[in-house]
């Protein structure tokens, strides 16, 4: 809608030079806008990624772990996670 | 009223200055950390490294990459909602050394956090160990060292310190000697530290870190050795155990988690 009243405005203004400058502007903010929505988009399917009950990670020790709960949060299964990073990979060593 | 004005003007200006000043990291250690984990391959050893700072009242030693790893973790736990991004692992340096000790010279206990999957907090009552000083002495990199010897849960150690550095510090849990503690190494060869750098920092005005950055959990040296044995010879049973049962964890293509081989540092309690 915003893009549409714009268009009308520029259209009406008589300077040519203006004119043109504007259309480009709002070329590159409409480029601009467009990106941004795909990148949120990128993000939401990053979220669809994991689903309520399980959640994967690779450990510092390179093997793939999987925390599942029958209810309980993704703060919960990366806590696990990172407490099974403890208990099963390298500083298991140290004096 | 005016001269007593500036002299308390002074005084608190001089407090603040020396508060500051008290905080300053005076000189720091890097250590290298050399142990055998398992009795029956000798050959083969865990390294770690570790930073001792100290300053007028007290001294810190920690791995600087775990505290780096858990301080990014503590932020990005604060700042992100999406925690599929946080379980790149690896990142927070979770390979680190988890032991942290920090020795405050007039209190009679060393606090220490440790982490064996969970994180936890105990106190050791001072002295912790009771040393036998000698005349003997050699140079390592050209600082004069002198020997002190003690047995300490259950293991024999040789140590040598310096009185360069006259602060009763050391490397672990080691502490007491009337100076800095350049190397020490058990009877069997099994478990040495020694500093391989000293830094005079005193004039940078780098500040002591003072706590662990994560929450932990208070607990006892003696329930830490059991946390730690479990852990090695029963990892999965250990693990269910500090999850509390409210979330399971598995490894991809494991059936069960092999043990590990187990040989502590600490013997005896």
């Amino acid at each position: 809608m915003y893009v549409n009243i714009s268009i009308n405005f520029i259209i009406q203004l008589k300077n040519s030079e203006i004119k043109k400058l504007l259309f480009l502007f709002l070329l590159a903010m409409s480029f601009a806008v467009s990106s941004m929505a795909a990148e949120n988009e990128t993000i939401k399917q990053g979220n669809k990624k994991v689903n309520s009950t399980c959640l994967e990670a690779t450990s510092s020790c390179g093997t793939q772990m999987v925390a599942c709960c029958a209810s309980c949060s993704t703060a919960d299964l990366f806590a696990a996670l990172w407490m099974a990073d403890g208990v099963f990979c390298g500083q298991v060593e140290q004096p | 009223m005016k001269y007593f004005l500036i002299v308390i003007f002074q005084c608190i200006l001089f407090t603040s200055f020396s508060q500051i000043k008290s905080e300053n990291i005076i000189f720091k250690v890097n250590y290298h950390y050399s142990g055998t984990p398992d009795t029956n391959n000798l050959n083969y050893k865990a390294h770690f490294y570790y930073d001792l700072d100290v300053n007028m009242e007290k001294s810190f030693f920690y791995d600087p990459n775990r505290l780096l790893g858990d301080s990014l973790l503590f932020n990005d736990k604060g700042n992100q909602d999406d925690f599929s991004k946080l379980a790149n692992l690896s990142k927070y340096n979770s390979t680190a050394a988890t032991f942290i000790a920090q020795n405050e010279y007039k209190i009679n206990f060393v606090k220490i956090w440790d982490n064996v999957g969970k994180a936890f907090y105990y106190i050791e009552k001072k002295p912790l160990q009771k040393w036998i000083t000698t005349n003997d002495s050699m140079y390592i990199n050209n600082l004069m060292c002198y020997k002190a010897t003690t047995h300490f849960r259950g293991r024999d150690f040789i140590a040598w310190y310096t009185l360069k550095y006259p602060y009763p510090v050391g490397p672990w849990k080691f502490n007491g000697l009337p100076g800095l503690i350049i190397k020490i190494e058990d009877s069997k060869k099994q478990f040495l530290f020694e500093a391989t750098n000293i830094v005079n920092v005193n004039m940078s005005g780098l500040k002591m870190k003072n706590t662990y950055p994560l929450e932990y959990q208070e607990t006892t040296f003696k329930d830490i050795i059991k946390y730690k044995r479990w852990r090695a010879e029963d990892p999965q049973g250990f693990l269910n155990f500090i999850l509390s049962g409210s979330v399971s964890v598995s490894i991809s293509g494991q059936s069960s988690i092999t043990k590990r081989p187990y040989n502590p540092l600490e013997i005896d309690d």
